[in-house]
């Protein structure tokens, strides 16, 4: 049997792979903390490798990025504002405390 | 103003005036805003008005509904003002019912410092009647008639401004007081919505309720997101409320001073 190194020796691989799949996990972190694309960018010059902005774009999206873990920060933002705001209504509604008007009104509508 | 007084007594000669709105709705919300605790003891034969069951404000165990021949009311009253801390609010029934309150109110001691309440509507007919209750419980200077139900422009009681009175106060006309009754709370009651869930919560939960297949049924949201508006529309209608009673009150220690 032919070991991975032993094949790559033998035969070099015929589809082209992005410049940029050696820098994923980079790219990925640098989104996931909010830098913009334009920023990536510059990282990715100062490591030598010169693409344009829609090239970055291309990537991300290849990357599924709607579905994967790599949600855009507002999104993201937005769903856990979301399901805080779920939680809390869950919270009022079975606070004890809570006035009768409110929580008929909860009651009604959730 | 409230401080001074242990007592507050609301009394109609007519029914349909807005006295038991200002019993258990106007007057309530207002000790409440100022801090006060209230209980209510209604006197009357016929109604009872507590179907407040709802209200964080109007709790069962504040609330006593008496019959005008209970022979104890004074001295519960007096007991009440004596051993608790709280105002007492009496609703005077309607009519007979009313004219038997002041004399069983007047009955009680100076001690028990006493604010008459009379409230009357935009019909001057009604106002007689006013006037009468007023003459019969002769205390000028701790009588305050009660004006319900003005409009924008006030112009349905321009019959009263040309009669020069000032010891009145102003409660706006609306349909939030009847919207509350309905739901056995009052208007204070509906006003705690809003300020207890925030509009983006509310669009988000009904947002959440009414989506269905990834579609927001418009027409049911926005009757739900109207009913919510009610709540804010209360908290307006509640801080009218407050403003006027403070510059009654204002006005009221000026002239005192004077």
């Amino acid at each position: 049997m032919k070991t991975l190194d032993s094949f790559r020796g033998q035969s070099p691989p015929k589809r082209r792979v992005s410049r940029l799949k050696k820098f994923e996990t980079e790219i990925l972190q640098l989104y996931n903390e909010g830098y913009q694309v334009e920023q990536i960018q510059e990282f990715l010059a100062a490591n030598g490798v010169k693409v344009t902005i829609d090239a970055i774009n291309k990537f991300k999206r290849n990357l599924s990025i709607k579905n994967s873990s790599l949600k855009t920060p507002s999104s993201e933002a937005a769903q856990n504002s979301k399901i805080e705001k779920t939680q809390n209504v869950e919270k009022l509604k079975n606070d004890p405390e809570i006035n009768m008007a409110t929580k008929l009104f909860l009651s009604k509508y959730t | 103003m409230l401080s001074n007084y242990d007592l507050i007594a609301v009394i109609g000669l007519k029914g349909g005036v807005g006295k038991t709105n200002t019993s258990w709705q106007v007057m309530p919300a207002i000790l409440q805003n100022q801090g006060f605790d209230f209980k209510i003891f209604e006197i009357d034969d016929i109604n009872n008005s507590n179907f407040y069951i709802n209200s964080s404000i109007i709790k069962p165990e504040t609330c006593l509904t008496v019959k005008t021949n209970d022979k104890n009311i004074v001295s519960k009253i007096v007991f009440e003002t004596i051993a608790g801390e709280s105002k007492i609010i009496v609703d005077g029934g309607g009519g007979t019912d009313s004219i038997r309150t002041v004399s069983l109110v007047k009955s009680i001691g100076d001690d028990v410092r006493k604010l008459w309440l009379i409230p009357f509507d935009r019909n001057p007919d009604n106002f007689e009647s006013a006037i009468e209750a007023s003459e019969l419980i002769n205390d000028p200077q701790n009588t305050i008639f009660v004006m319900n139900g003005y409009s924008n422009d006030k112009s349905e009681f321009d019959w009263f401004y040309a009669k020069k009175i000032e010891n009145y106060i102003e409660v706006p006309f609306s349909l939030l007081f009847h919207d509350s009754q309905k739901l056995k709370y009052t208007v204070h009651d509906l006003a705690l919505i809003s300020k207890t869930v925030p509009k983006s919560e509310i669009k988000q939960i009904l947002r959440n309720k009414f989506t269905k297949d990834g579609v927001l049924e418009q027409e049911q949201f926005i009757e739900a997101f109207n009913e919510y508006l009610k709540s804010e529309k209360a908290a307006e209608l509640l801080n009218e409320i407050f403003t006027n009673f403070d510059n009654f009150a204002q006005k009221k220690s000026q002239n005192r001073k004077k």
